[in-house]
Formats: C-alpha cells, structure tokens, sequence
C-alpha cells in the first residue's frame, strides 16, 4: 500500500501545495484549512504505478464494472463522446497499474438520449450488467429523476461528472449519490462578483437561457447575487428559449431593443455556438458591454464558433467551465499537462470540461476503494465505499477536488476567463485568456444551502 | 380499401389472448428483474398500439396523434399523485375522466375530416398538447417533466402483475367490443363509409365511439407506465412517439386483433438489442422497418393467422 | 416599437419564412403529385445542409465560391437522393396500403439521422464565417447573407409558378396529379413525371438546408422539427399549391416573431392552433384543392 498516506490536515495542505507549486486552487488551502479541527483526510497519488496484482480472499477476482451513461447521440451527443474518450484513458491508465486493487476495470455504457427510458437503462446496467458503480449524466433533469432509483431500488453509488443543478446535491443529503465536478451555482456566484467588481458604470442586465430549470435557476442565482452586491442594477425580463433553438434571430434584436448593458446567457453546447454567431451577425456584442456566458469554456462550443466570430472590438466574452485545459498550467501542474496530451493523442482534440470531470470520476473510485481498504483490509461493501468516498481528496487535471462529506459535493476553484483568439496563440480555436480564479473556501456556499428553491 | 380476407376467428382472438397472458405470467419466474420490467414496457406498448388499433385496423381512421393519449394519460396521473398528493386509484380515476374530454374534444375536432386531413388534424392536436406539457411549468415541470412518482405495491414484480391484469381486462373489453354489433358496425364504416350510411349507421357518431375507446386504451397505457418508469417527459407526446406506435400495430400486424399487442413487446425487444449491439441503433430500426415494409405488410402476427388459415384449407 | 426594430424583425421573419417555403413547397409538391406524405422530406433538408457544409467549410472554406458551390451540389445530390428513393424504395409500394408508403418513409427518417452521425459524426456543424459582410439598420445589424437568401428563395418560388403554369412538363405534372390514369391514357409517362417530381421536391428541400445551415447550423435530427413545421405549413396554405407554401409559410414565420416579441410561452403553440383553426374552417387550406384521395 506504498501509494497510500493517511496524513494530517497540515501535511495535506503541504502535499498540495508543494504538487501544485503554490498555486492557489480549489479546495485545500482555502477551504479544508478554513474548515478547523484536527480532522484527517486522504491523500491518493494517483500516479505511481504499481507492481503486480494486490491479492486477498476478500478482493472478488472478476473485473470491477463502472457504467456510465451520457447523450451519446442527438443534438448533445458530443459530450457523450468526449467523456467516454476520457473515461477509456483513465481505465486504460488503472488497468496498466494494475487495476483497483488488482481488479481490472470494466466499462459499460447506455445513452441518455433516450429520454424516454433513462432510469430503465440506468437498471438494466445495474441489475442486468452488473454494474458496480455508476459514472456520468448529463442533464440536470435526469439527474434528479434518477435520485429515486438510486437510492432507494439500485443503491449503488451514482457518481455525477457533468449535471450541474444545485438540487442534486444541496437539497437534502444523497446517501450513493456523489458529484465530484463543479456545479452551476459557484460558477453563477462568481459571475455576479465578476461583474459587481469589473463593470461598475453597467446598469441594464439581460438574460437568455434555455427553457429548462438549468437555465432559470442559472438567472436567479447570478442576478440574485448581482442585485445584493450592485443593489442599482436593472433586471430586464429574462429570455428562454427552447433547447435545441437554431434561429436566435428574433430573441436578439429583441434583446437589442431592450438595451442591455450586460447579456448573461445558459445557453449550452451547440445552442451557445449558434447563438453566439447569430449574435455576432446581428452586432450584439457592438452595442454592450459584456456577454457573459457560465458554460463557454467548452471545448466543442468555441470549436464551433470559431476564431473567426471572436470580436475583435466591442464587449468583453466571459466564459466558465468545470475545467479548462490550459489550467492549472502545464508547466507547474503536469498531471493536467499529461492528460491533455494523452487526450490529444487518443482524439485529435483539446479536452472539454466534460473529459476533465469523467476521468477524474474514475480515479476518485479507485482512491475511494484503496482508502476503505486500507482501513478495513477487505473490498468495500456500498456504505463502505460511500464512507470511503466522503471526504476524500481526489487529483484530476484540474487540481485536486476534495468531496465534501456533508453534500457529496466536489469541490475545487472556480475560473472566470475572457475569450480572445487562438490561432495567434497556436490553437485552431479561440481560448480562454488570461483567467480570474475564484477560491472554493470563498465561493462555495455551505453545504446545503442554496439560492435555488428545493422544492 | 380492398384488402385480403380476415383470416382470424373471434374465437382463436379469445384463446391467443388468454394464452399470450398465461406465458407473461410465469415469464417473472424466469427472468431478471430488469427483463421483467422491460416486458411490462412492452406489454404496456402494445397496450397503446392496440388502442390504436380500434381506430385504424377496425375503424379505418390512421390517427397520426395517438402519443397524446399516451402522454396526458401519464401526465395526468403523475400531476395527480406528485402534485396533488391523491392515492392511486383517485389519481387513475382522475387521469381517465381527463382522457374522455380530451379524446372527446378531439374526436370531435378532428373528426370534421376523414383520411389525410383527419391524420393532419391528430397529429396538430397532439403537437399542441406536445407545446403545453413544454411551457406549463408549474404543472408539467417543463423541458424536464415530473419524476420521483411512486410505484404503487412496491417491487417491479408485483407491480409487473397489476400490469399484465389491467392489460388482461383491458384486451377483453377492447375484444368484447370489436365483435359486439357496435364493433361489427366500425368494420362496415371502415370497409365502404357510404354504405354504412345507407343501411342506417351514424357514421360520424361511430367514429367518435371509436376514436373515445381508442383513446382511452391507449391513455390507459401511459397512465400505467409512468409509475413503471417513475417519470415523465414531453417527448412522451411528441410525434416521433406517435409514429413509432403506428410502427408497433404494423410490426405485429392491423388485421390480428392481438397483432399490434405482440407488436409493442416484440417492438421492445428489437429496440433493446439494437441499442445494445451498436450506437446507431436508429439505423438498425429502419432497416427493419424497411425490410418489414416489403416482406411482412401483413406484421408478425399476420403473417403466421396467414399461414395457419392456408394449412387449415390445405387440410380440408 | 422603433421603425428600425420592425425593419429587423421583418427581415428575420422573411428570412425564416423563406426556409420554410422552400422546405414546405417541395413536400406540397410531391404530395400534390403523388399523394406520398414523405416524412424523410425534413431529412433531406439535413442532407442539404450537410453537403453544403463539406462543400464551403471542408472543400472550399467559407467564400462566396464555397458557399455558392455547396448550394449547387445539394440541389443536385438531393435531386439525385430523390429521384432514387422514389425510384427504388417508393415505386414498389404503389400498389400497396398507403400507410405503408408512409411507414417507408419514416423508416428513411430514423435511418437518415444516422446515416449522417456515421459521416459528419453526432457535433453540430457550425460554419465559422458569413460571405457578403454585413448591413447596419440604426443600432441594429443585418447580414447581407440573410438577404441572400430572401431573395433566393423569392426566385425559386417564381421559378416554380412559371414551370407549372408554362412549360409543358409543369402542365403535365399538374394533370398527372389531378388524374394519373388520364394522364398516362393520353400518353404521358407518368413514370418519369413522378421520378422528376420527386426529385425536384427533394432538391427543393435540400436546398432550402444548404441556405439556411451557415445561419442556422447542422446536426443530426434537424429533421424532425423541420417535418413537423413543413406539414403546418402546407396544411395552412393548402396541399399541392405553391402559393398556399408560400402564404403558410409566411404565417408560420410571422406568428413565431411575434410570439417572440409578444408572448413567447405560446411561440411553439401557436403554428398548430393556427393549423387545426385552418383544417375546421378550410380543410383544404387557403389556397388548396379539394385532394381526391387515391386507394
């Protein structure tokens, strides 16, 4: 077990701060230390390969299977692709470790697309398949729609990667259910400070966002936020639109009209690229001062905007993510610096957020499973591992994201970064410049409480 | 609309049904609880394409709609037990009185027309209850749906039986029905419309008897499978889900009274295998729509009432 | 209301009405004709809206002469795509149920969706670039592509009313769809008129997608909305006319914009409130025929 340390909170904080080079992210220095007492968590150096197999009579000898379910098809089935891309490397990592304890990971998979029968196949990977573990959704929606059937009929541990509504986690303790990538509503409390601090003459904010809890819950947050910092700022009545809209046309010359100082928007994936050109065909960016959008640092959608809709006047473009490639940077933080290459070299691309988040999942699992067998000295029974799980500090390229035992939330820094060109920079789409982090012990709210309504 | 002769007796209805249901009751024996539960989807498809059935195998009518029947069935049912807080049969009670306004408002609507502007007419009905489950919110929670709605009696098991016994009950009346002088009545409305007048039938009236019990059975289906499911979404109503039912009556086949009910399970099935052996499962669909389309019009069920009809005369 | 807030909007509803027209004259057309409600019809707009893509963004990159050769090459591909699928698939099924002619095409629908996530793969397709630069109105801004495409498929429509009322063809295709066997009894070949029917409907919706994907984007399952509005459109106008395309089209565009403006919980709604109001009043729609159905 020489790649496992049960270390005090003071030697947590050095081994992350002396891996990171001092950088200031997420969780740890801010919030753990912030925290008091002389609690202990757990380390996982999740790099240091192993020689030869674990045994014991309690490890069962047959492969661990993780199923995962993502929209692998329709108009979101890029975020399918990509996180299963990243979870094959995160499984082909373990395997050639190794495996968790000598058992080789398996992986199995079912589509979200098919909306109708989400929790029918989230059963049948479990009860027919024998999935041990669940990785993955997308949508917010389905997320809340499956905390039924995993806690009370499935009882296996579900961990999200990519869902981001507050209620999965905050309204009320999930006992198997477990998010370790960021959720929206730091993301939007950030938005608000970003904009009280940087835009102090803006007056007049505007919303578009997609017809679904995800993008009301968004508005209500950041504008919530921005009225008690800025208590002079105008709320102009917000815009939705369906999921999966093409033609913004109308909604922006109507948010044109209306005059808008700052647009915050969302929109998603290839909605936030479709909208995005159409407003730059329709000048919005022209006339204000700010677009602000908590889901453009992805990947695909600045792929499909494209170098040439970046404006090269006009109002600053914001975006936030749950990871960015190009932090922490690759120079001091080569975990981060590795899984981009190793991304690079699987798919030809640059990682979206949602491949940081599913690789991370993956490794989160196994630390969980080496932490509960270093204290019990068996395989993990469920509660076991949930108990494992809580409160664990798991490395992803994104930094370390510790899970926070009375939410299950992950919980690391928030990034803000303004959109400029990539091809200057040397990449074939345009990037998040220079980035404003925002610390997790500053911007996360405490657990279980949240500006969205519960109920 | 001359077609080949009916080749199946009311009597060989009767028996199949009974014995279909007698093999889906043991099946839990034999089977995961995951097979189980997919089996209750099916039956509950097939359900919903049967209901389909008495309007266009029976009744000659090709509604283009019949997801809305589905929809507010589980729609209403979900509202009744998560929203307000009502016991199962209270909310089945309330879900079913909704389904014979609807369907009464609807037939009544879309009945004005007959052939493609009848099929235009459903289908923008449904498309229009596709629009309100989207943008009532508060009652339909939206783009997400309702979820989190209770199983009555607990396991998929038991639950699984209070399925088969609705479907059960609900095969017999739609069969007491058909061969009842009313159900005589929709066949000769569906044969010659004109002629059906000439010797005295209502025709309008008919039709709209028709297209209430159509929709019922059909509402009846949803209604049973959102608490299978435990949630709801708009694409329940939206027209996709309305051709596929048209593709699980045809599947089984229009002209076997059990036809369409096979149709949904076998419908399942496929769709379960397809999506297991490749992510284009889509493709694979209508590849076997297609090929269905040329080699089996008559359906599964059909084609075998086809083939035993001809040994049967091959023996006399 | 500012007169140049109404100007934009104006243009946006023209713009959106003139992709509708043509998406919606194509299928009026093959029905009107044949009486086949194709309902791979809105996946032949994806087709266009794909080939054009490769065409402008992949081949050529995103020039007038991109974007003005993917215009060509989905018109042709999908005349092509058409004129096969009626050939191979449809043409067999004449003689059968019509549901079963409805059913095919559904079948084509599902697959189609596929077919292009193998090609393109599941992303959206977004072109990164509009040619022809851009037009102010006050604070407001038009691309000048969008105009483009108004006036396109302004040309198109007469195109079309001057091949039905004028050349000998149009006229034949217009008896064939009023009384096949009189037709063929007089002569005609009423196998290639359906052939070129179809081909040309299914050409007029591929290019109604290669027009509208640089605004609009493409991706798997465009389609199936495009369908949905497409038979609003035609029920509205009237099946088989193309003035009654154009006049459907219209209303459905402009009843959007002003849900958007007005009231945009009822934007979705509304195109079949208005639909199933039309079918009780006018069953054949504003500008229809009474459609003999054909058994």
């Amino acid at each position: 077990m020489s790649e496992k340390n049960n270390i005090s909170r003071r030697e947590f904080v050095k081994i992350v701060g002396a891996g990171i080079a001092g950088l200031v992210v997420g969780i740890g220095a801010g919030y753990v230390a912030g925290r008091g007492g002389g609690k202990t968590v757990t380390v996982t150096k999740t790099v240091s390969p192993t020689s030869g197999k674990q045994t014991g009579p309690s490890i069962p000898s047959k492969p661990l299977k993780i199923g995962y379910m993502y929209f692998m098809s329709g108009p979101f089935g890029t975020y399918g692709k990509m996180a299963s891309a990243a979870l094959e490397i995160a499984r082909d990592e373990i395997n050639s470790m190794g495996g968790v304890l000598g058992r080789k990971i398996e992986l199995i998979s079912k589509d979200e697309a098919d909306r109708q029968h989400v929790i029918d196949n989230i059963v049948k990977m479990v009860k027919d398949e024998g999935a041990e573990i669940l990785v993955g959704i997308d949508s917010s929606g389905d997320s809340l729609k499956l905390i039924k059937t995993i806690e009370q009929e499935l009882q296996v541990p579900l961990i999200v990667t990519h869902a981001a509504t507050p209620k999965l986690t905050e309204c009320g303790k999930r006992k198997f259910i477990f998010r370790i990538s960021m959720y929206e509503e730091p993301i939007d409390l950030a938005a608000a400070k970003l904009v009280a601090e940087n835009y102090p003459n803006a007056k007049r904010i505007a919303n578009i966002g997609p017809d679904y809890a995800y993008g009301w819950d968004s508005w209500a947050v950041f504008s919530k936020k921005l009225k008690e910092l800025k208590p002079d700022v105008e709320l102009l009545e917000p815009i939705y639109v369906k999921l999966g809209t093409t033609d913004y046309t109308s909604y922006i010359d109507k948010m044109i009209s209306m005059k808008p100082d700052i647009v915050f928007s969302s929109l998603w994936g290839g909605d936030a690229a479709t909208f995005f050109k159409q407003a730059v065909a329709k000048g919005l960016f022209k006339i204000i001062k700010a677009y602000i959008n908590p889901m453009l640092g992805a990947t695909d959608t600045l792929k499909a905007i494209g170098d040439s809709n970046v404006p090269s006047s006009g109002a600053d473009i914001w975006g936030s993510g749950r990871y960015w490639f190009l932090y922490p940077p690759h120079d001091v933080y080569t975990l981060n610096k590795r899984f981009v290459e190793k991304y690079r070299a699987k798919t030809g691309e640059y990682p979206p957020y949602v491949a940081g988040t599913s690789y991370t999942a993956l490794y989160a699992i196994k630390a969980a499973i080496e932490k509960a067998y270093a204290e019990l000295g068996k395989w993990p029974d469920v509660d076991e591992f949930v108990k494992a799980m809580e409160g664990i500090v798991v490395a992803g390229p994104m930094g370390p994201i510790y899970v926070r035992p009375e939410d299950h939330q992950g919980m690391y820094y928030v990034y803000w970064g303004k959109l400029v060109k990539g091809g200057p920079r040397g990449f074939p789409f345009p990037i998040l410049g220079d980035l404003a982090i925002y610390d997790a012990g500053e911007i996360f709210p405490p657990p279980l409480k949240t500006l969205v309504k519960c109920s | 609309m001359q077609r080949r002769i009916r080749v199946s007796t009311w009597i060989i209805d009767l028996y199949s049904v009974i014995g279909v249901i007698a093999l889906l009751s043991v099946l839990p024996l034999f089977i995961s609880s995951y097979y189980t539960r997919l089996v209750a989807v099916g039956i509950l498809y097939g359900i919903a394409a049967t209901g389909f059935n008495i309007l266009f195998g029976y009744t000659g009518l090709l509604s283009f709609g019949h997801a809305m029947f589905w929809g507010l069935g589980g729609y209403i049912i979900a509202i009744g037990l998560i929203k307000l807080g009502l016991s199962f049969p209270l909310s089945v009670l309330l879900s079913l009185t909704i389904l014979v306004l609807v369907a009464l408002g609807a037939g009544y609507i879309s009945l004005r027309h007959t052939e493609i502007y009848f099929a235009m007419l459903t289908l923008a009905l449904s498309q229009l209850a596709y629009a309100i489950m989207l943008k009532w919110r508060s009652l339909t929670g939206g783009d997400e749906g309702l979820y989190g709605i209770p199983r009555p009696l607990g396991t998929i098991t038991h639950y699984y039986y209070l399925i088969l016994l609705v479907s059960l009950i609900t095969l017999i009346v739609v069969w007491l029905v058909l061969r009842s002088p009313i159900g005589l009545a929709f066949q000769t409305i569906r044969d010659n419309p004109g002629r059906a007048e000439t010797i005295g039938y209502n025709v309008r009236r008919l039709r709209l008897l028709s297209f209430l019990i159509s929709g019922i059975v059909t509402g009846i289906a949803g209604i049973m499978y959102v608490p299978l499911e435990g949630a709801i979404t708009p694409e329940a109503l939206y027209w996709t889900f309305s051709a596929e039912i048209v593709f699980m009556a045809l599947l089984g086949g229009t002209r076997a009274f059990l036809g369409p009910f096979i149709g949904g399970i076998v419908y399942v099935f496929i769709r379960d295998y397809a999506m297991d052996i490749t992510e284009y499962w889509l493709f694979v669909m209508g590849v076997i729509l297609a090929i269905l389309v040329y080699i089996l019009p008559d359906g599964v069920v059909g084609t075998i009432y086809a083939r035993i009809a001809r040994l049967q005369r091959l023996k006399r | 209301m500012s007169i140049d807030y109404a100007l934009v909007q104006a243009i946006n509803t023209l713009f959106y009405a003139s992709i509708l027209f043509l998406i919606a004259s194509g299928l009026s057309l093959i029905y009107g004709i044949m009486r086949i409600l194709n309902l791979a019809h809105g996946s032949f707009y994806m087709l266009g809206a794909y080939i054009s893509y490769t065409a402008a963004m992949l081949w050529i990159g995103p020039t007038p002469a991109g974007f003005v050769a993917g215009f060509v090459l989905s018109l042709a591909f999908l005349a092509a795509v058409g004129a096969l699928t009626e050939r191979i698939l449809i043409r067999p099924l004449y003689s059968k149920p019509s549901e079963l002619q409805l059913l095919l095409t559904f079948a084509l629908m599902i697959a189609l969706d596929d077919v292009v996530k193998m090609i393109w793969g599941p992303e959206y397709k977004s072109f990164t670039k509009l040619p022809w630069g851009y037009m102010s109105i006050g604070h407001y801004s038009v691309p000048i592509y969008m105009l483009v495409v108004i006036a396109s498929s302004t040309i198109i429509g007469l195109l079309l009313w001057w091949f039905f009322a004028k050349t000998t063809i149009g006229k034949q295709m217009r008896a064939a769809a009023y009384n096949p066997e009189i037709a063929a009894a007089l002569g005609m070949n009423t196998d290639l008129l359906f052939v070129s029917a179809f081909a040309l409907g299914s050409a007029l919706s591929g290019f109604a997608g290669a027009m509208a994907s640089p605004i609009l984007t493409a991706y798997p399952g465009m389609g199936t909305d495009a369908i949905v509005l497409s038979f609003a459109v035609i029920v509205i106008g009237g099946m088989g006319s193309i003035l009654g395309s154009v006049v459907g089209a219209l209303i459905a565009a402009i009843a959007r914009t002003v849900m958007v403006i007005v009231y945009p919980l009822l934007e979705v709604a509304l195109i079949y409130i208005v639909m199933i109001i039309v079918l009780l009043v006018k069953p054949t729609g504003l500008f229809g025929k009474e459609i003999v159905e054909r058994r």
